[in-house]
C-alpha cells in the first residue's frame, strides 16, 4: 500500500521505489479507489527513479478513466530520465508532468 | 494393485530459511524438518536468492537484517526474476521494525514474524502460506500449459526467412516467458516492396499472446501498394484500440523498402531507434517519432523517408537487446554503444553474422530480464 493523503478533493499518492511489474501491486486498484471522492489527484514521483511499460500503461489507463469522470492525475516530481522517457513516447502531451526541482 | 506412497512419490513442502544467525536457524530447521517439511538455508542475501531460483521452495522465511545483500534486495531479486516471483515471502523482522515491515509489504512480502518467536504462531502462519502456495502453483502450472500451447501457436506464425527469400532478412527472436510480448512479421507488399514490423508488446502475459496472430491479420489486411505506410499504421491504431485491454498498448517500428525504386519509409512508433549501416560503413540512427499504438485516438505517424543503395543493412530491435545488458537501465541511454557495435562489425559478415555477433557481444551470459529481439535487412 502506498500512502495516501486527501485534502478536500485533491488526493496526493507517495509512490517509491521501482515501479516495474511484479513490484507495483495493486497500484491500479489504489488509484481506482481514490476516484469516487476526488478530482485531482497527484501521484508523487519523488522517490521514483524507474519506471517499465507496465506502469507506462497503467498510468495511460488511470489518467483515461479518470479523465473520463472529469477528473485531473498529475504526475509530480518527477526525474529527467522517466520524464525523457515519457518524451520520446510522446506521452508528455496527455499527462500534466511537474519535474523533478 | 492398491498405490502405496513410496518415499519418492511423496511430496514434502520446501521452506527455504533466511537467517544470518546460526543458532536460529538451527531452531527453525529442527522444529520445521520435525513437521514434514523440506529445509533449505541460507545466511546471506546472494546464497537466498541463488538457492531460490534453484530449488523453488514454497516459502521463503526471511529476516531483513543480512550480509552481502539485505533482505528487501533480496525480495527485490526475486519479485523481479520471473521464476521466483510467485514464491511467497515471510519477514522476520526485530520488536518496533515498523518501518522495515511496512517497506516489506510494498514489495511483495505476504505476512511477518516478530522475534522473539513463539514457535505455534510461526507454525500457524507458514501452513497458510504454505497452502496458498500449493494451490496457486498448481494454478500456475495450468496456466503454463495453456500458454505453451499459445506459444507453439505463436511461433507458428511467425514467418521465417525461407519462406520469403526476396525480403532478404534475418531475425533471432528470444521470448522471456511462454506467451511473449515482442512480436515480428514481414509483410510482401509486392514482389520489390516489402514492410517489417517489430513489436513490443506491453507487460508480458496471456493477453500478449493473444495480440500477436490479430495483428498479423491486421498488417496483411491493411498494409498494401493503395495505402501510405503512415495510413496503414493509422488503420492499425484504429482498430487495436477498440481490442486491447484496459492499460496495453505497443511500440513498434514499421519499415517499408522498396526495392525498386530504392527508397524505404520509417515509422517509429515510440520504438527504439532503428540503426541503418550503409554499405561503406557509415551508420545512421535513424530518429523517427511517433505515438505508440493501440491506446489513443490522436495519433501523428510521421514518415521518414530513406534513400537506400545497395549492400544497406538496417538492424530493427526492441528495448531488451540494450537494457539490463550493462549497456544502459533504459534503451534511451545505449543506442549510441549498440550503434558503436553495428559500426564496428565486420564488413565481410552476413546479416546473420552480425545478427549472432552483436547478440555475443552484448548478451553474453546475463540472465534474461526481457524478450529479445533483433531483425537485420539488407537492400
Amino acid at each position: 500500500m502506498f500512502e495516501t493523503h486527501s485534502q478536500g478533493n485533491e488526493a496526493t499518492m507517495e509512490l517509491s521505489g521501482e515501479m516495474v511489474a511484479g513490484l507495483i501491486g495493486d497500484l491500479r486498484d489504489q488509484i481506482q479507489a481514490l476516484f469516487p471522492n476526488h478530482n485531482r489527484i497527484i501521484l508523487n514521483f519523488a522517490k521514483v527513479e524507474i519506471i517499465d511499460s507496465t506502469m507506462v500503461g497503467l498510468l495511460i489507463s488511470s489518467q483515461n478513466l479518470f479523465k473520463a469522470r472529469g477528473g485531473r492525475l498529475i504526475l509530480k516530481d518527477v526525474s529527467e530520465d522517466v520524464i525523457r522517457m515519457l518524451r520520446i513516447m510522446r506521452l508528455d502531451r496527455h499527462f500534466e508532468i511537474v519535474p523533478r526541482g | 494393485m492398491r498405490k502405496t506412497n513410496t518415499p519418492e512419490t511423496i511430496y514434502r513442502h520446501t521452506i527455504l530459511i533466511v537467517d544470518d544467525t546460526i543458532e536460529l536457524l538451527w531452531v527453525l530447521q529442527n522444529i520445521l524438518s520435525s513437521r514434514g517439511y523440506n529445509i533449505l538455508t541460507a545466511m546471506d542475501g546472494k546464497e537466498a536468492v541463488a538457492r531460490a531460483i534453484v530449488h523453488q521452495p514454497d516459502l521463503i522465511l526471511l529476516d531483513i537484517q543480512l550480509p552481502e545483500m539485505d533482505g528487501f534486495g533480496v525480495m527485490h531479486a526475486l519479485k523481479t526474476h520471473h521464476e521466483t516471483a510467485y514464491i511467497p515471502i515471510i519477514l522476520i523482522t526485530g520488536m518496533g521494525e515498523l518501518n522495515s515491515k511496512i517497506k516489506g509489504f510494498q514489495m511483495g512480502a505476504v505476512d511477518y514474524i516478530t522475534k522473539p518467536f513463539q514457535m505455534e504462531e510461526v507454525e500457524a502462519r507458514i501452513n497458510i502460506h504454505v497452502k496458498l502456495s500449493f494451490t496457486t502453483r498448481q494454478l500456475i502450472a495450468a496456466q503454463k500449459e495453456k500458454l505453451q500451447q499459445i506459444q507453439t501457436a505463436q511461433r507458428a506464425l511467425l514467418i521465417t526467412p525461407e519462406e520469403i527469400p526476396d525480403a532478404q532478412f534475418c531475425v533471432y527472436l528470444n521470448q522471456l516467458q511462454e506467451a511473449g510480448g515482442d512480436f515480428y512479421d514481414v509483410v510482401a507488399i509486392s514482389p520489390m516492396i516489402h514492410g517489417y514490423f517489430i513489436a513490443d508488446v506491453a507487460g508480458h502475459d496471456i493477453s500478449s499472446g493473444f495480440i500477436t496472430p490479430a495483428i498479423k491479420a491486421l498488417l496483411k489486411q491493411n498494409c498494401t501498394v493503395a495505402f501510405r505506410p503512415s495510413e496503414s499504421m493509422h488503420m492499425v491504431n484504429e482498430v487495436l484500440i477498440g481490442m486491447l485491454p484496459e492499460g496495453k498498448y505497443l511500440t513498434a517500428a514499421w519499415l517499408v523498402i522498396n526495392r525498386a525504386t530504392m527508397n524505404a519509409t520509417l515509422i517509429s512508433m515510440a520504438h527504439p531507434n532503428v540503426i541503418l549501416k550503409r554499405k561503406d560503413g557509415t551508420v545512421e540512427i535513424l530518429k523517427s517519432q511517433g505515438d505508440i499504438l493501440g491506446i489513443f485516438k490522436d495519433v501523428i505517424y510521421a514518415e521518414q523517408a530513406i534513400d537506400i543503395h545497395k549492400g544497406d543493412r538496417f538492424y530493427i530491435y526492441t528495448d531488451g537487446i540494450i537494457e539490463g545488458t550493462g549497456i544502459a537501465d533504459v534503451w534511451t541511454a545505449g543506442v549510441d554503444i549498440l550503434a558503436e557495435h553495428i559500426r564496428k562489425l565486420p564488413a565481410t559478415n552476413t546479416p546473420q553474422e552480425d545478427v549472432d555477433l552483436i547478440l555475443r557481444e552484448i548478451h553474453s551470459g546475463e540472465q534474461l530480464t526481457d524478450d529479445l529481439l533483433l531483425m537485420c535487412t539488407e537492400v
